[in-house]
């Protein structure tokens, strides 16, 4: 669903990214860590025709990234979920649906708002939202055209347990449905129980990628047990 | 529904929820009302026929000729830095939703920027018939306007504005796609060169700098430069009347905006990286300023751009740590209080006041100090620190409140006094002015820009929400002019009058000043309480 080939590039001298490669498969969650600075957002920006890449190749399906059947494939959530300060929550859903050129949305957008507990905060403008509110409009948002690919930057801050646990449940449904899901987070005890596979990116470099038991094999360790150990072992 | 109307109508949601807000906060609704009030009673000023003709300028063929200087000037100016600064970024006004939501969208990032310049071209239109308001002042000082040289005058406003539009965009591609920066710099070089040559050839045949300026100005060349001269010619047939060629110059005008439009829009791939750090800077400063930090633009850009290095020792504990923080941003931002550009500026533009201002007397020093006073009366509401009495900081670090605002005042206070004392002195040495009045035409807008520091914290503790303080502004404004302003200069006119000396009457303002300011530090203290995080 999603090939990186040699993805580089550079804000001016620094080097955010540098011959970065992965691919995820159809059904596959993949966890992209890092510790802060490590290249992950920028990542992210890139695949999804944000920022431009110095060099490399970008597929999503069988589409460049930047082509526009390429862009109906995926779904992006931001770090910063800032919305439409003047459109309510429901007008929200209504814009992506008019972007995806969608019918009969409004049924699934009603169970999106339902499950993220939005129901009563439809009429609400995005600017009376507080940070986690945002984080859930802009999923449902993404998730109302029914992407193939779903891109997540830290898409669990802000949110609460119950929001999380609904997110990741989410995440298992589309997954079961052969969706992708890429997601970037910080939270490493979040996503452990989640990643098919994990790629670790520090300075801009992919350092380590493969299933968890792949990474803890390689350390050659019994010490290491968790998620957060191998994270902080590889990353040393 | 096409994808151009799809975003119109997105856009026409927004609108209608701001003016359904206004059923939410009824404040907003005061806020408007004020903003009418004034807009009505600038037009009741200029149609009441109050602005009398310029004096001093009975010619009217002179009028004319330093309008149409003027106008072309202007345009020049806007060409010039619409220019420069797409050198540098690409100013297209987009939104932290429009980066979530429009960017990733299967929308074609050509469509957007064309519906982006569509929006912005509505704004030019709609606010160039703010000039409108001019009208019956250009109607007093030229005389009667002809309907058909309005319509072209506007017209010229409204095509220069759009044509910036695609022209900030197209300049922008050509220096960081094509490389063309450093050319397209040269080429506003070559201009500035040709028309300071001309304005220096024109200065050298007459002998005179106004008759060299009004020839280069003049000259009939001029009209035929693309875009600049054709606006120019259009924006002074308000006052001139129509023309031969006026239609001509419309049609080239018009001409230009398409053709730059598309060239923009055919060039508009993969620009999204480009506008996303001044999207996300504004989405920053925006947030920002809802705290209540006021952080210019510049200084907003400079600091993300490096971190220079600083180092500050420390001038005490608890409180006081307000005052080295104050001290390390103004250093990281300026490099140092005292040695800086602006302060330099200042210095440069109070010596060639000094030199070339008419009428070097201690009376003028007086005035020039009083318009000081009043400049950093208008000014102290913004640059008070009312950023930190949102902060956490100032709640839970330990120490007396007192201290606590003194030490964020601090920074603010030198600041000014750097500021006041390097505008005015050179100008009282070179006027001759006593020692005696100069310490009084000195002290008097440095205690008045303390005052209003001290009661604008009065002002945040009684009102600490920014939005009702927007609304309250002008009441505000009443208030400390009646509160504070007036008795201190009540006392002094009353202790010039008797004594018959202007600077014990300047010294008179500033001791009270003082005692005032030291009265809303004792009362900011006793309210301390009443401060909240918003």
């Amino acid at each position: 669903m999603l090939v990186v080939e040699n993805l580089s590039k550079n804000y001016g001298k620094l080097k955010a990214l540098s011959e970065v490669s992965f691919h995820i498969k159809s059904g596959e969650i993949v966890g992209l860590l890092g510790p802060n600075g490590a290249g992950k957002s920028t990542a992210l920006k890139a695949i999804t025709g944000l920022v431009r890449p110095n060099g490399g190749n970008i597929t999503i399906g069988e589409y460049d990234h930047k082509d526009i059947k390429a862009k109906v494939l995926f779904t992006y959530i931001a770090e910063t979920p800032d919305l439409y300060d003047m459109l309510t929550v429901m007008e929200h859903m209504q814009f992506s649906a008019y972007a995806y050129s969608l019918n009969n949305w409004q049924d699934k957008a009603n169970n999106l708002l339902e499950l993220f507990e939005l129901k009563d905060k439809a009429n609400e403008l995005g600017k009376n939202l507080s940070k986690g509110m945002k984080q859930k409009v802009s999923i449902c948002s993404g998730l109302l055209h029914n992407p193939e690919l779903l891109i997540f930057d830290e898409p669990f801050i802000g949110l609460d347990p119950k929001a999380i646990r609904e997110l990741k449940n989410i995440f298992r449904k589309l997954k079961d449905n052969g969706k992708s899901i890429l997601i970037s987070s910080h939270l490493l005890d979040s996503i452990e129980d989640l990643c098919d596979r994990l790629l670790v990116l520090k300075n801009g470099k992919l350092i380590a990628k493969g299933t968890l038991d792949d990474l803890k094999s390689r350390l050659e360790s019994e010490r290491f047990t968790s998620l957060e150990d191998v994270f902080l072992e590889v990353t040393k | 529904m096409t994808t151009l109307g799809f975003l119109f109508l997105n856009d026409l949601k927004k609108f209608k929820n701001y003016l359904f807000e206004i059923k939410s906060k009824p404040w907003k609704l005061l806020i408007y009302i004020l903003y009418i009030g004034w807009m009505v009673f600038i037009l009741y000023a200029a149609f009441s026929g109050s602005s009398d003709e310029i004096p001093g300028l009975e010619n009217i063929g002179l009028k004319r000729d330093i309008f149409s200087i003027g106008v072309k000037l202007l345009v020049f100016v806007l060409f010039a830095y619409t220019l420069h600064s797409g050198t540098k970024q690409f100013s297209a006004l987009f939104s932290m939703g429009d980066v979530n939501f429009l960017f990733p969208s299967p929308i074609s990032p050509k469509v957007i920027l064309a519906y982006s310049m569509i929006k912005s071209s509505l704004f030019s239109i709609i606010s160039s018939f703010f000039i409108l308001f001019f009208i019956p002042l250009l109607g007093n000082i030229f005389g009667p306007l002809s309907p058909i040289g309005i319509v072209y005058g506007l017209t010229g406003v409204i095509t220069l504005s759009i044509f910036t539009i695609p022209f900030s965009y197209l300049t922008f591609i050509l220096s960081s796609r094509f490389g063309l920066k450093e050319w397209l710099h040269y080429f506003l070089y070559a201009v500035v060169v040709f028309i300071l040559g001309l304005i220096g050839y024109g200065v050298y045949i007459h002998q005179d700098i106004i008759a060299g300026l009004f020839w280069a100005f003049n000259m009939p060349y001029f009209s035929y430069i693309p875009i600049v001269g054709w606006s120019g010619e259009l924006i002074q047939m308000s006052i001139l009347g129509e023309g031969s060629f006026n239609p001509i110059f419309l049609v080239l005008q018009l001409l230009a905006i398409a053709l730059t439009s598309f060239f923009a829009i055919y060039l508009a791939e993969d620009y999204y990286e480009d506008v996303l750090s001044i999207t996300e800077l504004r989405a920053e400063l925006r947030k920002k300023a809802k705290e209540g930090r006021k952080i210019s633009y510049s200084n907003s850009r400079n600091l993300r751009q490096k971190t220079r290095q600083v180092h500050v020792r420390s001038v005490g504990n608890g409180p006081w740590a307000f005052l080295w923080m104050g001290l390390v941003a103004d250093k990281r931002i300026n490099g140092s209080l005292v040695f800086h550009k602006k302060t330099l500026a200042v210095l440069i533009l109070s010596i060639a006041g000094g030199i070339f201002l008419p009428g070097k007397s201690t009376f003028f020093f007086y005035s020039i100090s009083g318009g000081i006073a009043y400049f950093a009366f208008l000014m102290s509401f913004h640059i008070s620190m009312d950023y930190e009495l949102k902060m956490k900081h100032i709640f839970v670090l330990p120490g007396q409140p007192w201290k606590k605002i003194l030490a964020i005042n601090i920074v603010s206070i030198l600041k000014t006094c750097i500021y006041i004392i390097t505008a005015l002195l050179p100008i009282g040495i070179i006027f001759k002015v006593p020692a005696f009045s100069l310490l009084a035409g000195l002290v008097f807008p440095i205690t008045m820009t303390i005052l209003n520091l001290f009661s604008t914290v009065i002002i945040h503790q009684f009102i600490p929400s920014n939005f009702d303080l927007k609304a309250f502004f002008p009441i505000i404004r009443i208030f400390s002019f009646l509160l504070l302003l007036a008795p201190p200069a009540i006392a002094a006119l009353w202790v010039g009058t008797i004594t018959k000396s202007i600077p014990l009457g300047f010294y008179t303002i500033s001791f009270l000043n003082l005692i005032l300011s030291v009265l809303c530090l004792i009362i900011s203290n006793k309210i301390f309480w009443r401060l909240e995080m918003r």
